[in-house]
């Protein structure tokens, strides 16, 4: 817009011009600019407060139950679930709501729980956890099919070698130790590095060696 | 086109233009343009770089957290190894994942949650309340600004909160526990007996024959590695201590000059019994006080025990249980009333009640060493010391540079850096890449001297650093290739190899048909007293672990299928120093989880606790370490 080979007149008549044409249009668009940056910043602004509240209620959460307040526990935990279900804490959150039910001997609520995490915690760490954790319950209920629906996942995100470990208890107690024995290799190959678990995994894998030879 | 501009541009066009240019500075600042040189990288992960900085810091950190744990025993060499390095490095990433993932999902932790949580760390309190000096040297002590320490603060925080969600929210069922209790407190029972070997060593021949042909075969074995002989250069703070001399005077003025640093103040020792005295007391309630110093300073003059007075007596709880002791009085620390009364008293005595704020005290100087000075003869040798060591340590570090300089600048000699320096040049002798005496000692140096500059193209090393206060350069005089060592001098040892491997043989094969006999249906007793072969009865538990007779022999036992109808199961494993073991399997036992030790049952119900809860915490790292992008530039490292 800018030519050298005018005059200065000419320049500014030239830009009045330009600015008469376009300057509805360059006011909207810088109006809806700013508004934008303005909402952005606004939205961020109220997430960092959200999470830190969710943060806030979760450390409370966390020592109410190291201190055994289990009701102050629970009752700051199903806060976390219903006001922040969007933030990772609430699906941590549910992990300890069904560890205390299960301390309170309800199976029901439990697993329930547990369900709830797997669906919706936005974390898959998270959900992976409850996964296994309902698949040990369900184990001890006798839940056979249930047990293996839920050993069905395609990802294991870093978790395979606990996912192996449940699958080989599960065909141990169905009397199917070469199953058994190929996933408990399995999990022992995929042991997490700092685990402290690797002789018990030893010790389930050599209960099944011979019987799987046979 | 610039010119134009520049010569056109004037007026309020030039004032438009150079708004429009400055924008981006307003908005992202100038020095973003400006930023320092870039620090090298170890790694990159998902974009985030990781410096060598970091890198060095958390090897550093690694290290010293090795040394607490292993003390004498930890290798250097472990240290230096690729693997550690890797797994400083692997740490590190995942760290940065650990630290990324926890801000990606909404993990946040705010300014109040960390003020609260800095308050309540004891490390950064005094008196039980929190400091902000003593916060702010923790954090320069490990070496960062204080917001770069509240920074990290904050991470760790945020990732103690995803681990705790992880452990403190296990769940162990029942189930889970007993099934694990039945296997782990299973019961064998067996009996076993050894095949040795050594039975056999002497009953075995050993042809000339089959020596050379080991010798043959195998010729590999029996070299002796390539070798190399260099000529050293070595600058050493031990080798320039020797060549400094040291005056007389000069001593001397070290001494005049550092003279504190010789003198050993007095020290005196009091105990004392104190009878409190509020401040705000009444005559009566002085008087009281003061009869009962008094009477108690009789008795300890009439030869009572002062300790056994004191901790009778004495209102001064954190003397009183140690007999009253203050241990060495320095000057100018305690009131001025009670320090004047000390310093009258002699050896033993026992002063009258002496006034001070805190009430009456009865004291008593229980030693006193007087002040003693070294004089310049007795102090002259540990001064010379210091003085050479002093001295040829800021000579040694004048000098690295120039020897490291003249090493690299005349690669076709060591001379000149000898000659620069002063320094001689030595010999080693013979030494390979694995093993050498003296300099060649050092692992560093023999990788160094076995390096292609060295050992191929004969320049001179690079400058190897032995410890802080050695360098060493070295380079070729000879080397020489691997050779055959001739058969008699290596006879011996593989008549003895061959001889054991022999004998091993023999008592497998002897355990082997043993085993093949009992499985067929043998007695156990009868062909093992036909064998002269003795057995011995075991009973353990699985979880026990016990190395009795031996752990590949437990193992084996532990993966026997168990006995049906009391059959017994047969088998035999090769103990792993080459004895042959044969066992008998008489019966298994299924632990009891009801009966089961409470001690026992917790233990197996923490290891479960830390499975269903850490476990998890690592595995996530792994999920996070498996998905992301990672570069590693071990080179680096």
């Amino acid at each position: 817009m800018v030519d050298f080979d005018l005059s200065e007149e000419e320049q500014a008549e030239r830009l009045k011009k330009w600015w008469k044409e376009n300057a509805t249009s360059i006011i909207v668009g810088v109006v809806i600019g700013v508004g934008a940056i303005v909402g952005i910043n606004l939205w961020r602004d109220y997430q960092t407060t959200q999470s830190e509240s969710a943060s806030g209620l979760y450390e409370h959460m966390l020592s109410a139950y190291r201190q055994q307040q289990p009701d102050q526990a629970t009752a700051t935990a199903e806060q976390i679930v219903r006001e922040y279900t969007s933030s990772p804490y609430a699906g941590k959150a549910g992990l300890l709501l069904a560890k205390i039910h299960y301390e309170n001997k309800d199976i029901e609520n439990t697993e329930a729980r547990l369900r709830w995490v797997i669906d919706n915690a936005v974390e898959s760490a998270t959900a992976h956890a409850a996964r296994l954790r309902l698949g040990r319950v369900l184990l001890a209920e006798g839940k056979i099919q249930q047990v293996k629906n839920l050993l069905a996942v395609t990802d294991y995100g870093g978790f395979e070698s606990e996912y192996k470990e449940l699958e080989g208890d599960l065909y141990f107690e169905m009397g199917a130790p070469v199953s058994a024995k190929s996933a408990y290799q399995r999990a022992l190959e995929m042991l997490a590095d700092g685990s402290n678990y690797e002789d018990i995994l030893l010790m389930k894998l050599d209960n099944v060696a011979t019987e799987a030879s046979e | 086109m610039l010119t134009e501009i520049r010569s056109r541009a004037t007026g309020w066009i030039a004032w438009f233009i150079v708004i429009l240019i400055s924008i981006p500075f307003a908005l992202w600042g100038v020095n973003t343009y400006f930023e320092g040189a870039a620090e090298i990288n170890v790694a990159v992960v998902n974009g985030e770089e990781i410096d060598q900085r970091a890198y060095r810091d958390a090897l550093e950190v690694s290290r010293a957290r090795l040394g607490q744990l292993l003390g004498d025993n930890a290798d250097p060499e472990l240290t230096n190894s690729a693997e550690f390095k890797n797994n400083v490095l692997t740490g590190l990433i995942t760290q940065v994942l650990l630290s990324m993932d926890a801000d990606q999902k909404g993990y946040r932790f705010s300014d109040a949650q960390l003020r609260q949580f800095i308050q309540s760390v004891p490390a950064f309190q005094r008196d039980n309340r929190f400091a902000s000096d003593l916060y702010e040297s923790a954090a320069r002590s490990q070496g960062y600004s204080v917001s770069d320490f509240e920074q990290r603060l904050r991470r760790q925080n945020v990732i103690d909160q995803i681990r705790i969600g992880f452990t403190d929210t296990s769940i162990v069922t029942d189930h889970t526990l007993d099934a694990l209790l039945r296997l782990a407190l299973q019961r064998r029972h067996f009996d076993y007996a050894t095949v040795r070997r050594q039975e056999f060593i002497d009953r075995v021949e050993i042809s000339e024959a089959e020596i050379e042909k080991e010798y043959n075969d195998n010729a590999h074995r029996y070299q002796e590695p390539e070798k190399i002989k260099v000529q050293f250069v070595r600058l050493a703070v031990a080798d320039l201590e020797k060549t400094i001399a040291l005056s007389e005077p000069e001593l001397r003025q070290i001494y005049e000059t550092n003279k504190d640093r010789y003198r050993a103040p007095e020290q005196r020792k009091v105990s004392h019994i104190l009878i409190t005295v509020p401040q705000s007391a009444d005559e009566d309630r002085l008087a009281e006080a003061l009869s009962e110093a008094s009477a108690l300073a009789e008795r300890a003059r009439g030869g009572e025990d002062f300790a056994e007075l004191a901790r009778e007596h004495s209102q001064d709880p954190g003397s009183a249980p140690k007999g009253g002791d203050l241990g060495v009085l320095v000057r100018g620390v305690m009131v001025k009333p009670f320090e004047e009364a000390v310093y009258r008293l002699r050896v033993g005595e026992v002063s009258g009640p002496v006034k001070t704020r805190f009430g009456y005290h009865v004291i008593k100087l229980t030693d006193l060493v007087p002040e003693s000075v070294q004089t310049f003869e007795q102090a002259r040798e540990q001064i010379e010391r210091e003085e050479r060591r002093r001295l040829s340590e800021a000579q040694f570090i004048e000098q690295a540079e120039t020897f490291r300089n003249l090493v690299y600048e005349e690669p076709q000699t060591l001379a000149p850096v000898a000659e620069e320096l002063g320094l001689s040049l030595g010999e080693s002798d013979w030494f390979s890449v694995d093993d050498g005496t003296g300099i060649a000692a050092n692992a560093r140096l023999r990788e160094a001297a076995f390096s292609n500059d060295v050992f191929i193209e004969g320049l001179n090393s690079e400058t190897v650093e032995i410890d802080a206060n050695t360098l060493v350069a070295v380079r070729k005089l000879e080397t020489q290739t691997a050779r055959q060592k001739p058969l008699d001098d290596v006879r011996a040892d593989i008549e003895r190899t061959l001889r054991e491997n022999r004998a091993r043989e023999r008592a497998r094969q002897l355990g082997a048909q043993l085993l093949s006999e009992l499985e067929a249906g043998g007695d156990w007793e009868q062909l093992l007293s036909n064998n002269a072969l003795q057995a011995e009865a075991v009973s353990q538990a699985r979880h026990e672990r016990r190395a009795e007779p031996n752990p590949q022999v437990v193992a084996e036992v532990f993966r026997a299928r168990p006995p049906q109808s009391d059959q017994p199961v047969y088998g035999g494993v090769d103990s792993g120093s080459g004895d042959y073991v044969l066992f008998r399997l008489t019966k298994v036992e299924d632990g009891d989880p009801v009966q089961s030790d409470s001690s026992v049952r917790d233990r197996f119900r923490a290891a479960l606790e830390r499975r269903n809860g850490y476990d998890f915490f690592l595995s996530y790292q792994q999920g996070l370490r498996d998905q992301a992008d990672i570069k590693k530039f071990t080179e680096q490292l």
